[in-house]
């Protein structure tokens, strides 16, 4: 976060109104949520819809509800820009794959957090993309169905933090407003998550290195 | 002085975050949130340090720390580019399409070519595997089985013939005749080195089986300086260039690293007219690439370009042969933009006195910022060289070697 930015007087004028205000915003946040979209992206759209083009209806959204802003979330701005940016995955998402069973898992649930299902597919591609050769491939495959499988045995909480401490790299704060939790809580469920994350890759033969 | 601070009330309604009392946080999770900072600011970390800070914690951070570590390494978006899958270094793949593989002849930022034989014809060919994965669907798959169709449609005797495409796990490739010969690239490295190049020598060095083969080939010395022969290398290609802009065909990546010289003395031209996988080269900041971006013409920095901008890339080609030296120096695509800006380019002759006005005059034409001042054409071009050839030597077949 550059020390220039006058955050707070920014958010006062989108607040207020400022499209132009939230161009500036949007951009000094721009690679944080590149990053969010690329996690949360479904591998079957690889190829069809973009990081970019995601981003780019989110901003015209974010532009449509400048309004709501107050409304929606009276925390942090980049907590809403993550929602909305969200709720345009989400779109993008039924656009594109329709609702069929599988994705309905994919949908938002009442808390606006993906479904514990949907982190767990992403948590489980994220966390096998180091092994990208030939002979890793095969062995990828198997471990990916066995990852999910330890994953799905988390806690959805769990899962929700692992991911967005690493993935979405959001910080113990933002975490916790996200969550809906004490930033106490978040900070415990941190440590334990990794606890049991550790714990189930022991089983999985060849995981850990 | 501080700044006064919002209360909670205001800061509700202005949406800001209120700072709530100081809360206990896992002392693990913070040592964990300080190392991550650390590790995504300057690449790494040190778990001696925390442990040095937290020696009551030892145990513990030397048991949490590896895995958070390991996190951070696992994350496929570390590159940040998701469409771009970066080829394997050790590829065991047999077959693509109908074709078995034999062996890896050469790799670049482009893709990795492959020695092949295509059955049941028995053929051997040339395949060759791009980088990028696309889904099938995507404008991009599109795009390539677009431009594969019109290469193919290309019938000259100096440009390598494209027999077929498909794709195979995401990545697309096609099967082109296989061209016993090296690219001027070689060359041109060969000649910073040595006065003279046989060409037989440099080719059998990449296709090894030819050193067992009991056919001869004649006896074909590259000379480096020799402006005759360069200039009927030069011919050639823009001989072929002229036919297919013609066709309505531009090459959009000339450059010496598509330039073959066959056993016979033959240029070839290869990858004609593929550039979907280039686009994708334009389009990250982080990429060092100005190897191949340094022959583009500048408006095809700017999305723009038609025949002339493959005028340029000649030019550019034409500079390093004669030279031995590229336009711009420069290695990573920042500093390429730049000199591009600047576009200063030291004419031919302030490096070597010996090149003939003729061929500099070729080059620095094909080479102007601005494509109204190049030639009209690629035949314009041909008939320039012709003219230089022919002035020097009207008794020889301009086509012939020394």
């Amino acid at each position: 976060m550059s020390a220039d930015l006058p955050i707070e007087s920014l958010v006062n004028d989108v607040i207020h109104g400022n499209r132009e205000s939230l161009g500036v915003l949007f951009a000094h946040y721009r690679d944080r949520l590149w990053r969010i979209v690329n996690f949360r992206l479904d591998q079957r759209l690889i190829g069809r819809v973009d990081a970019d083009d995601i981003l780019q209806e989110s901003y015209m959204n974010a532009e449509k509800r400048i309004e709501h802003f107050l409304h929606d979330s009276p925390e942090g701005f980049f907590i809403w820009l993550r929602l909305i940016v969200n709720q345009t995955l989400i779109d993008v998402h039924r656009r594109h794959l329709g609702t069929k069973s599988r994705d309905a898992k994919r949908e938002r649930s009442v808390s606006g957090a993906w479904s514990s299902t949907s982190t767990s597919f992403s948590l489980s591609h994220h966390l096998l993309g180091h092994l990208t050769s030939p002979s890793q491939a095969a062995v990828r495959a198997e471990l990916a169905d066995q990852l999910h499988l330890a994953l799905e045995s988390m806690s959805e909480l769990d899962r929700e933090v692992l991911a967005l401490r690493h993935f979405e790299e959001l910080s113990n704060v933002e975490t916790a407003k996200v969550l809906d939790i004490s930033e106490q809580a978040a900070s415990v469920r941190y440590v334990r998550a990794i606890g049991r994350l550790r714990k189930i890759l022991e089983t999985i033969p060849d995981f850990l290195q | 002085m501080t700044d006064p601070q919002p209360n909670s009330v205001e800061a509700d309604l202005c949406g800001l975050p209120v700072r709530g009392e100081s809360i206990s946080r896992d002392p693990l999770e913070e040592i964990a949130s300080s190392y991550l900072e650390r590790l995504r600011t300057h690449g790494s970390a040190d778990i001696e340090f925390f442990v040095a800070t937290n020696p009551h914690l030892e145990q513990e951070i030397r048991e949490f720390l590896p895995l958070v570590a390991a996190m951070e390494n696992w994350k496929a978006t570390k590159e940040l580019q998701v469409v771009k899958h970066p080829l394997p270094d050790e590829f065991e793949i047999d077959q693509l399409g109908d074709c078995k593989i034999v062996r890896e002849i050469a790799r670049g930022g482009m893709g990795v070519v492959f020695e092949a034989e295509q059955a049941p014809i028995m053929r051997r060919v040339a395949v060759k595997l791009l980088p990028w994965k696309f889904s099938k669907t995507s404008k991009w798959a599109q795009q390539f089985q677009r431009e594969a169709r019109i290469a193919a449609r290309l019938q000259h005797k100096h440009i390598v013939p494209i027999f077929s495409f498909g794709e195979h796990e995401g990545r697309f490739y096609y099967v082109m005749q296989l061209i016993e010969g090296i690219s001027l690239e070689h060359l041109i490295n060969r000649w910073q080195q040595a006065e003279s190049v046989p060409i037989d020598g440099l080719v059998k060095e990449h296709f090894p089986h030819l050193q067992e083969s009991d056919r001869s080939y004649p006896n074909r010395i590259l000379q480096r300086d020799a402006w005759q022969q360069i200039a009927k290398i030069a011919a050639q290609v823009a001989g072929a260039l002229s036919y297919a802009h013609r066709q309505h065909t531009m090459h959009r990546d000339i450059k010496p690293g598509n330039l073959l010289i066959d056993l016979h003395g033959k240029l070839w031209i290869t990858d004609f007219g593929l550039a979907v996988g280039r686009d994708h080269l334009l389009q990250g900041e982080r990429n060092s690439l100005a190897g191949t971006l340094r022959y583009m013409a500048p408006e095809q920095f700017r999305g723009e370009g038609d025949d002339r901008s493959d005028l340029y890339s000649f030019g550019a080609t034409l500079y390093e042969l004669c030279t031995r030296r590229p336009i711009y120096q420069a290695t990573t695509k920042a500093d390429l933009m730049k000199e591009i800006q600047n576009a200063k380019i030291v004419r031919p002759r302030r490096i070597n006195r010996s090149i003939p006005n003729g061929l500099s005059n070729v080059i620095m034409t094909a080479l102007h910022q601005d494509p109204e001042q190049r030639y009209k054409s690629a035949a314009q071009l041909q008939a320039e060289l012709l003219a230089f050839l022919g002035q020097k030597s009207s008794k020889r077949r301009w086509w012939g070697w020394r």
